[in-house]
């Protein structure tokens, strides 16, 4: 029993200083290259513990009321006998944009391009030069890559959808049913980049016939001059692989 | 003596286990220095200090400094900029309560720096610490979340 008490004292000694140490330093379960977070004693401490008359007011608006986090505009639905207005009582409410912003489209459909919802009988796959043999998603590091529903193109191609009124169109195609598909300039450092990289094609303002054609995530489309390993005709994209095949 | 091993080995066990997670949960509790900012569409401004940033099973879990609520996103779509994982966020959650209640986005931008040094933004002058966290949202409500820190767990 003797051996027991003095074990369970140790263990007391080792462990009561160790939340203040760890404070003392940063946060002790640290990456030794993370050093440039604010230092802990920027950061207010329990203010019963602090003597009153020497420390300024914190902030009235700063201070959680309730546990855990307060969303009550994000979180609450709306009435639902009006689910889709806004609430009267709160001036501040601004209505959402609307999700699509794009230019409406004023060229006439182009007939030599096919409509994107057209699926071919006998894919062609070429085979992506870069990252051909490699596991799924190897060009995202592993990472599988999913498209977002409030960017153009899911993303794929760049983060179009914020300015998507100020993003360089690059040409139109025509749809399946009449409609027009406004295309945009790939965003460097875009998934959509890579892949124009990886197939060394170079986009290009769709419209003018003999042209490569892809059409990536979320509808989009973009177009590039044929090479020696892409020709003119269309394509679709496969992300996980980064891989075209032609329709 | 050597039948009293084994209860002995028990006692200290049971001495030991408590004390140990005791312990544990201190040095993770001082290691949660993340921020969370929330300003509502009605001009109001929170923020939440010390909260904790976990990358789980292929999500991301803000924890609220006193375990109440989880800011939760598990879907996005993300890719790399040289170094720095840039991901969209498509599906935001809030767990509290026991309850899980989505949180419609408009547009959202997460950057993760994975490595142990330091990375270059880019088009910008600043640098990403190693482990470290920008994440900004704007859902459909008008809100705005702003969260920074370095990551506190990260398991695949």
């Amino acid at each position: 029993m003797k051996s027991i008490r003095s074990f369970t004292a140790m263990v007391l000694i080792l462990a009561l200083p160790a939340p203040a140490l760890a404070q003392q330093h940063g946060g002790g379960g640290r990456p030794s290259g993370g050093g440039a977070r604010p230092a802990p004693q920027a950061r207010p401490a329990a203010p019963a513990q602090r003597p009153a008359p020497s420390r300024p007011a914190p902030p009235p608006q700063t201070r959680p009321a309730q546990p855990g986090y307060s969303l009550p505009h994000d979180t609450q639905r709306p009435p639902a006998n009006a689910p889709s207005r806004p609430p009267n009582n709160n001036p501040g409410y601004r209505p959402p944009p609307p999700p699509a912003q794009r230019p409406p489209a004023t060229r006439p459909p182009n007939p030599y391009y096919r409509p994107p919802n057209y699926r071919p009988t006998h894919p062609v796959v070429i085979v992506n030069p870069r990252y051909h043999g490699n596991p799924a998603w190897y060009w995202n590091r592993g990472v599988a890559w999913y498209p977002a529903p409030a960017y153009w193109g899911g993303g794929f191609w760049g983060t179009l959808a914020i300015a998507a009124t100020s993003a360089a169109i690059f040409g139109y195609i025509a749809g399946s049913s009449g409609d027009q598909y406004v295309s945009y300039q790939v965003q460097p450092n875009s998934p959509g980049a890579q892949l124009l990289q990886a197939y060394s094609l170079t986009q290009t303002p769709c419209g003018p016939p003999n042209l490569v054609v892809i059409y990536g995530p979320d509808n989009s489309v973009i177009c590039a001059y044929p090479n020696n390993l892409v020709s003119a005709g269309t394509y679709s994209v496969d992300p996980s692989t980064l891989t075209i095949s032609s329709y | 003596m050597d039948m009293a091993q084994p209860p002995v080995a028990k006692a200290v066990l049971r001495a030991i286990l408590p004390l140990l997670a005791i312990l544990i949960f201190s040095v993770a509790q001082a290691g949660a220095t993340g921020t969370v900012r929330v300003q509502q569409s009605d001009g109001s401004v929170r923020t939440y200090d010390d909260v904790s940033i976990r990358v789980k099973h292929n999500t991301l879990r803000i924890g609220s400094k006193d375990k109440k609520g989880v800011l939760v996103i598990d879907r996005a779509a993300c890719s790399y900029v040289g170094e720095l994982l840039r991901c969209l966020p498509t599906s935001f959650q809030l767990v509290q309560t026991g309850q899980t209640k989505t949180i419609q986005l408009t547009n959202g931008l997460v950057y993760l720096n994975l490595t142990d040094s330091p990375q270059q933004m880019t088009f910008s002058s600043k640098h990403m610490q190693p482990h470290a966290l920008m994440l900004t949202l704007h859902t459909l409500r008008g809100t705005y979340i702003t969260i920074r820190g370095q990551i506190d767990e990260l398991q695949p």
